[in-house]
């Protein structure tokens, strides 16, 4: 357990120099801060346009979860990092299982997305001139975490899975980030959806935290609040499950036909 | 002169070959038309189907801008980072001319955007835009074409400075110059200070013209709008040449034109 908590916490160094190698706190505010909050304007403008205050209202709260999102899915690209690094099987010859330094350098990204959605919520709110209760929204911080954690969950299960094709990843990782936004409900419920797309959204990695976050700011309905981030909280771990096992196994297929430390180009 | 054509030619041809590639180079025919299944849902969710023309054009430009800073934006720096640069600059064709040719091919690629959203919607949203002004709407598009690759050439030059924090700095670049362009809703819906600003982005004036040929109402002042657009497209190019050159200058000079 001591070395899993000590692989975990290199790894997050080795990360927090991927994500300092470009930029500091102050940058960040600046240049990161003009970039999530151009995006989650971006959608909410619909809003504006449609000339109607529940769906602005609407938009810039799943937008806030939406960026988050998009940026915590920056770790599907990362978790290949020691791959090119060709730290590989080093990594995989250490005693300690392979998925802890993963976790902590993709991890970065995870706290950026949180950081992400804080920050469009505090821009959405002065931009659009939105009232969120007070109380209200301090509670929705927590859920905010889970929310993007889940998706955080999600984005190392695709960086696994879009591991053998790096020349793809850019691509794959756009797609479903723009997927995300239509089908979780970040830009029309999920009931628009037709039967079997709605059923499919309900364990898409923000489904649920987003319908906790609209009661708890919208009408405060508790046992709503309460009973979808207990379904956030399972579909997130199911996601983290599964991503943990597709990291032992692409350890264990690598050394079991020597392609451990070879990407194709 | 004759040179000259056979070294664009040889530059259409070899960029080609290299934007073949599914994901990378052609991947933004999916990439940016997605944005359409976003749109064209909120605005069928809100029953405000007579808006579709706006979620029709805006993912052609969300290509169009993805396609500019991360494909043709990369171009020069790909060619210093992949060796090729020095060859390219020993040749006796300027590499001004080469480069534009690139840039012009690799922003054609993206053009055909507006058809593959054309088709979500048709497909998906039951959702049959009538294109009511179809000569204004290629001209549009052809003026697009031209002004994007007049523009990204003088991105890609500049970008070229930017080393390994590269693609932060595009993300970065990306979001706010899609407000500043109007691609989701007119520059009327923004604070007034930015609006002047917005006149200088070719993609402002590209993404007015869409909308209103994609609209039933008459369309006026096409001809001047089309001048606009062209225009900054020719000032782009004319900076990227003088950029493009400063920069062979600089490191020719320090001897630093293949390290990158």
């Amino acid at each position: 357990m001591m070395v899993y908590l000590r692989t975990l916490r290199f790894g997050f160094l080795v990360g927090l120099g991927d994500f300092g190698a470009v930029l500091d706190w102050r940058f960040w505010l600046v240049t990161w801060g003009a970039r999530v909050g151009a995006e989650a304007v971006f959608f909410s403008l619909l809003g504006k346009l449609i000339d109607s205050p529940d769906v602005l209202r609407f938009l810039v709260i799943g937008s806030m979860i939406g960026v988050g999102s998009t940026s915590a899915f920056w770790a599907s690209g990362f978790f290949t990092a020691d791959r090119w690094d060709g730290t590989y099987p080093l990594l995989v010859a250490a005693p300690a299982s392979i998925i802890p330094p993963i976790v902590g350098r993709t991890s970065v990204w995870m706290l950026n997305g949180v950081a992400s959605s804080l920050l469009a919520f505090a821009i959405l709110r002065y931009v659009f001139n939105i009232a969120f209760p007070l109380t209200e929204a301090l509670i929705a911080v927590p859920i905010i975490l889970l929310t993007v954690a889940s998706a955080y969950s999600a984005a190392l299960l695709l960086g696994g899975v879009m591991a053998p094709w790096p020349a793809a990843q850019n691509f794959i990782r756009t797609n479903v980030t723009t997927l995300l936004l239509a089908f979780s409900g970040v830009t029309v419920p999920i009931s628009f959806w037709p039967g079997p797309l709605e059923a499919v959204a309900q364990l898409l990695p923000l489904t649920h935290g987003l319908r906790a976050i609209r009661a708890l700011l919208d009408d405060g309905a508790t046992t709503t609040v309460l009973n979808e981030s207990g379904l956030q909280l399972l579909v997130g771990l199911g996601w983290l499950v599964v991503a943990m096992l597709l990291m032992d196994r692409i350890a264990d297929v690598g050394r079991a036909n020597g392609t451990i430390d070879l990407v194709e180009g | 002169m004759l040179m000259y054509l056979r070294a664009v030619r040889g530059a259409l041809r070899t960029q080609f070959l290299i934007s073949k590639h599914p994901f990378d180079g052609m991947g933004v025919l999916l990439m940016g038309p997605l944005y359409a299944v976003v749109l064209f849902a909120i605005l069928k969710n809100t029953g405000r189907i007579d808006l579709a023309g706006f979620a029709l054009v805006a993912p052609f430009l969300i290509s169009v801008l993805m396609q500019g800073i991360f494909q043709a934006g990369e171009l020069f720096a790909r060619d210093r980072d992949g060796q090729t640069l020095e060859l390219a600059v020993a040749t006796p064709a300027p590499y001004f001319i080469i480069l534009a040719a690139r840039v012009t091919v690799v922003m054609a690629i993206s053009i055909p955007s507006l058809a593959v959203s054309w088709l979500i919607g048709w497909l998906f949203f039951g959702i049959d835009i009538a294109l009511h002004h179809p000569v204004a709407l290629v001209a549009t598009l052809l003026a697009t074409l031209f002004a994007a690759s007049g523009t990204a050439v003088a991105a890609t030059a500049t970008f070229c400075y930017g080393r390994s924090s590269r693609t932060f700095q595009s993300t970065v670049a990306y979001w706010p110059m899609m407000l500043l362009a109007g691609v989701i809703v007119p520059v009327t819906l923004l604070p007034e200070w930015i609006q002047p600003l917005s006149r200088a982005v070719f993609l402002y004036w590209s993404a007015d013209l869409l909308r209103d040929a994609v609209a039933a109402e008459p369309i006026s002042n096409v001809l001047p709008r089309l001048g606009a657009l062209t225009g900054l497209g020719i000032i782009g190019a004319l900076l990227g040449a003088w950029l493009v050159n400063r920069m062979l200058d600089h490191h020719e000079r320090e001897g630093t034109l293949g390290l990158s």
